[in-house]
């Protein structure tokens, strides 16, 4: 079920109506979340509804088992990342390892090839399963007890707002907020509001907008020998799956907000970042926060000197891009961002510049041309597109203005609208409806109304979100 | 926090939807599929109704038809991946008025003869689905119109969708039109290479099209038949692989009562090797639209 759809409206309103009645009791909260959530969840296909229920219930007996018998805690633990990653193995990278290794057997002149079986990937699948090896994982550690309840546990696994696509949640943030009967207030009501309305306006107005100047650009047989094109059209991708992203998240905070939960941010203005660390802590704060916690950390982080703190970052990073999606550019992705971080904590060239004047700003420009060629592998049908767009936008003799596409006319309102948006953020800019309690009352709610409607006559044509994929 | 924010806000919401949705120039409608649920709910008060699959469908305009045949009233009823079977050919009469000029103009190509398109094909899909489904649909429509982005070219413009640099527009008479820039006229070569095999044109369908196309000469109906004009790579292709010989076709349909207008083939710009852009299918409506009108003088 996606948020922009007509399906969801229904869902959503059916959900809320009878939240006030369900959330009374911890069982009856528990159960109807859960059987909500399965609902969301089974709409795209019941059979994965299963999967999830494997998944959680290996994790959910796991993290009991360590409590009754804390001398198995090592081996349950290392049951329960196999049954994870045994099933991220096999629904989201088992035809790209086999695929892989097949090219590898033909090149060694080995006469056999493995089978390449088609695995349908299921939505989601490297949202849930991080959040229910977190858990386990936490009980190991003994950083928080068990719950007894199964579904107190489905309820944090499977909670619709932010199962498909986050943010990652820890059992330790959510599981005792699910045990409290909160009541809901008018401030409650209000975020929430506040956050579902940006989350949508985010995805349908400036994504979805943006989206068929992007898949133009990207999808066309032959590369576009203009600078200025590729570097708009990067732009626009750049933009695109910043809102895209952090639209969902906000939506799925909104939610959780009306329900009475507090879902941790997830993307806090990426763009503004004046170093690649910076950018990391600010765009998908969950999953970095995962990788650091769940994987560089344990690897030794930066405790065994400086060597080991680089493969130690290699590692993280090459995972997370590895994340995203079983594909080399992923990995490419992620080993030219582990090169950004590991070049910018040998020089710190951010912080040397930022003593010049003018130098934040030159600092923060470099960030951004460097996240964006990122995002042009990230992007890229192929790794040769890659090449040849990246050589394009470094190459100053096309960097003449030629006759865009007038697909890209309309993307680029959006692309300025998004820009607009980040600016006003920046500078505080809200500050100024913010002056008096008067002006508060009525510019503030005029101010989300219009963004509202803006959700219904300005939206894009309607596409899935990207994430969804990962 | 003042208590009745949430509520304010949404009520403002509201209000702004109102007005801009009364305000705002609907569209004709919001997605394909309601473009063709409609067509099926076209009542008998036509003159000129085309017939034929998606060459006709968007290779002839009845609004640039209209130019040249002004007094009559013009429908495009084709459907893609259409064939002439029983139930099409009984649908396209039941568009003409009876009180009107009656006139069937029927669009032959090879692929609107074949026995898999008379199997499947568009509308037997929409003929098949209950009139109350047709009807639900069309008027959900009227209510998601409402709602509906504001386009940002022409918001009271026909529906248009667009598949990378190719756009469609869906017109209220019946045409889809179609531009893609650049144009690739050989691009679908190679699928109608594969289309024939083993589903050349049908002895069967043939003769059930000329015994309709006699019943309605005897009945006092002009019906016409043409080819719609495609490229030279294609019509050559067709001509050796569907089994279809347009010459003793026109000569059966001629002896059937209907008139046989030819076209060159290679004359009108095509998109994909098979349909007309849509600038061709003005101009080829318009070529078509005269010499039908010398036959009625």
């Amino acid at each position: 079920m996606l948020f922009n759809s007509l399906t969801f409206l229904i869902f959503g309103c059916l959900f809320f109506l009878l939240w006030p009645l369900a959330r009374q009791r911890r069982h009856w909260r528990w159960g109807f979340v859960t059987v909500a959530s399965f609902v969301f969840y089974g709409w795209w296909d019941w059979r994965f509804i299963f999967l999830i229920m494997a998944s959680g219930l290996l994790d959910f007996f796991a993290a009991l088992g360590m409590q009754r018998w804390p001398r198995l805690k090592g081996p349950l633990l290392i049951a329960s990342i196999i049954g994870n990653v045994g099933s991220l193995a096999i629904f989201k990278y088992f035809i790209f390892l086999t695929t892989n290794i097949n090219s590898a057997l033909h090149a060694a002149g080995a006469g056999w090839q493995l089978p390449v079986i088609q695995v349908a990937l299921p939505i989601g699948i490297s949202f849930y399963t991080f959040q229910s090896m977190s858990y386990t994982i936490d009980v190991y550690r003994g950083k928080m007890r068990p719950t007894r309840n199964v579904l107190h546990f489905f309820a944090y696994l499977s909670m619709f707002p932010q199962l498909v696509a986050g943010p990652i949640i820890r059992a330790s943030h959510l599981l005792p907020q699910l045990e409290e009967r909160k009541e809901i207030t008018e401030t409650d009501r209000w975020e929430g509001l506040k956050l579902v309305t940006f989350g949508y306006f985010k995805k349908v107005v400036l994504a979805d907008n943006l989206a068929p100047a992007v898949n133009l650009a990207f999808g066309s047989s032959t590369v576009e020998q203009s600078a200025v094109y590729w570097w708009l059209a990067v732009s626009m991708f750049a933009m695109q799956i910043y809102f895209d992203f952090s639209g969902y998240s906000d939506i799925a905070r909104g939610l959780g907000r009306w329900m009475g939960y507090d879902f941790p941010l997830n993307f806090n203005h990426p763009y503004r970042a004046a170093s690649l660390r910076e950018f990391w802590n600010r765009w998908h704060i969950s999953l970095s926060t995962w990788f650091r916690d769940y994987v560089y950390i344990p690897l030794g982080g930066s405790r065994r000197g400086k060597l080991f703190a680089y493969i130690n970052l290699w590692i993280a990073m090459l995972l997370s891009g590895l994340w995203h999606g079983a594909a080399w550019n992923f990995v490419i992705w992620g080993s030219l961002h582990a090169a950004y971080v590991s070049l910018e904590r040998l020089t710190s060239w951010p912080e040397r510049l930022r003593r010049i004047p003018g130098g934040r700003f030159v600092a923060w420009l470099m960030v951004l041309v460097l996240v964006w060629i990122g995002w042009v592998f990230f992007r890229a049908e192929s790794m040769g597109q890659a090449m040849e767009i990246l050589t394009v936008m470094f190459n100053p003799a096309l960097l003449g203005i030629t006759a865009l596409p007038p697909i890209f006319t309309v993307a680029m309102v959006f692309l300025a609208l998004g820009a607009a948006n980040e600016l006003i953020h920046r500078f505080d800019l809200d500050r100024l409806y913010k002056a008096s309690k008067i002006s508060m009352r009525f510019a503030e709610p005029s101010v989300i109304a219009a963004m509202l409607v803006a959700c219904i006559y300005l939206r894009g044509p309607g596409s899935a979100f990207i994430y969804f994929q990962f | 926090m003042w208590k009745h924010q949430t509520a304010l806000t949404l009520a403002i919401a509201a209000i702004l939807a109102l007005l801009i949705g009364c305000t705002r120039p609907l569209p004709q409608m919001t997605t394909p599929e309601v473009y063709w649920a409609r067509k099926m709910m076209w009542e008998p008060e036509y003159d000129l109704v085309l017939a034929g699959d998606s060459r006709t469908n968007r290779g002839v305009s009845p609004a640039a038809m209209t130019r040249e045949l002004p007094d009559l009233r013009i429908i495009n009823f084709s459907f893609q991946s259409t064939a002439f079977t029983q139930e099409y050919l009984e649908a396209i009469e039941r568009r003409l008025d009876p009180d009107g000029r009656r006139i069937l103009v029927l669009g032959i190509s090879p692929i609107s003869l074949t026995p898999r398109n008379a199997r499947n094909n568009m509308f037997l899909e929409m003929h098949r689905r209950h009139p109350a489904e047709i009807y639900q649909r069309v008027n959900l429509d009227s209510v998601l119109r409402f709602f509906s982005p504001i386009e940002w070219e022409r918001s009271d413009a026909p529906l248009r969708t667009r598949t990378g640099n190719k756009v469609k527009i869906y017109h209220a008479d019946g045409w889809v039109s179609v531009r893609d820039d650049p144009p690739q006229p050989t691009r679908n070569i190679p699928y109608y290479e594969e289309f024939y095999v083993d589903n050349q044109v049908s002895d069967e369908i043939i003769d059930e099209l000329l015994s309709a196309v006699r019943q309605w000469t005897e009945n006092g109906i002009s019906v016409f038949a043409f080819r719609p004009p495609t490229t030279v790579a294609m019509f050559e292709l067709e001509e050796r692989i569907s089994g279809l010989d347009e010459n003793e076709f026109a000569e059966r349909f001629r002896a059937a009562g209907g008139t046989w207008l030819r076209f060159r083939h290679g004359s009108f710009l095509s998109y994909d090797g098979s349909h007309l852009q849509d600038s061709a299918a003005r101009r080829f409506s318009t070529v078509m639209a005269r010499r039908i009108a010398q036959h009625l003088e």
